[in-house]
């Protein structure tokens, strides 16, 4: 059987401030095909803000960004390494869901295997869909994408515990194909699926090993 | 372009629209400075409403054209060289018109 093309992501010497305020101070980012990287932080930590500049959405003072030995220096580019779940809806609210699947290139009847509900929506303005609806829809569409990686901001929110397992079980499905970054406030769950997982403090990015890791960097209880 | 840059066009084309039928108002002589004028109202009305457009447009919302592989600065900046090449086509092909028929 034919392995998937390995390839790497590095975003590195992140710095952002937004006057006197210090957000992301030299952090980094890494992901590779087959791996699961989980971004953890607590509110305001900076994570949106560093997958934003990443995907060249926020100017910031200092990035580096490797796709596999290219150095990416137009942002332009990274849509076609990187689909990114922003944390709020993305998706036009008026355009049919199916016509948004052509868009994106995607088999509208391979998302409804996933989610057999869907199949009563194809023509349904995203608008009319639930909030929960229309999370699901965008990360299927970043996770199933032909990109080698894909970022998925807070995936879970506003999911029933059914639909997250779904998710889970498709960021595993889907990890042999791409290169996955996940942040999520429902920990537990991200953790579940993460292969490494990363946390994001005081504009640093440290590697957690294991949970006592969370605890010391403040950002859960023991 | 026309789905992601919808509400700047038709402000600006109604713009074109207004500040153009001005211009066919105004006596043959003093075109000129009609015309110098309404061009400036227009790049105003055009910037204004990029500026707006930028502002309160939701930052999520670009993302699905980054994810597609459209670039959102290249779409305005298709958007207002075509709304500005509209205008001076329109602009030059009334004052051709008036200067014929004068």
């Amino acid at each position: 059987m034919q392995q998937p093309e390995k390839n790497t992501l590095l975003a590195d010497s992140i710095r952002l401030s937004f006057g006197q305020f210090n957000v992301l101070n030299g952090a980094w980012l890494r992901s590779e095909t087959g791996k699961v990287t989980g971004v953890l932080g607590r509110n305001g930590s900076g994570k949106s803000c560093m997958f934003r500049a990443i995907m060249g959405e926020l100017k910031t003072q200092d990035l580096f960004v490797r796709y596999n030995d290219s150095v990416v220096t137009h942002s332009d580019e990274m849509g076609r390494y990187v689909k990114y779940q922003a944390q709020k809806p993305f998706l036009p609210p008026k355009m049919p869901l199916k016509k948004v699947f052509e868009y994106f290139g995607a088999d509208y009847e391979r998302f409804t295997d996933d989610f057999p509900k869907f199949a009563q929506y194809p023509d349904t303005p995203v608008k009319e869909l639930s909030g929960g609806e229309v999370r699901i829809a965008e990360t299927w569409l970043c996770l199933c994408s032909d990109s080698p990686f894909c970022i998925l901001d807070e995936p879970f929110s506003y999911l029933a515990p059914v639909a997250i397992e779904v998710i889970q079980k498709l960021i595993k499905r889907q990890k042999g194909k791409m290169g996955i970054i996940v942040s999520d406030h429902n920990y537990e769950a991200l953790l579940e699926v993460a292969d490494e997982v990363l946390l994001l403090s005081d504009g640093y990015v440290h590697l957690v090993r294991d949970r006592s890791d969370l605890v010391r960097y403040g950002y859960c209880r023991g | 372009m026309w789905m992601y840059m919808r509400p700047v066009l038709i402000i600006s084309g109604l713009g074109t629209l207004s500040v153009l039928s001005s211009l066919m108002l105004v006596s043959a002589e003093a075109m000129g400075d009609t015309a110098v004028m309404t061009t400036i109202v227009k790049v105003m009305v055009l910037a204004i409403s990029c500026l707006l457009f930028t502002m309160l447009t939701s930052k999520d919302r670009r993302f699905f054209y980054i994810n597609v592989g459209i670039s959102t600065r290249k779409l305005t900046r298709w958007a207002i060289c075509l709304d500005l090449a509209v205008y001076f086509i329109l602009l030059t092909t009334i004052i051709l018109i008036r200067h014929a028929a004068a």
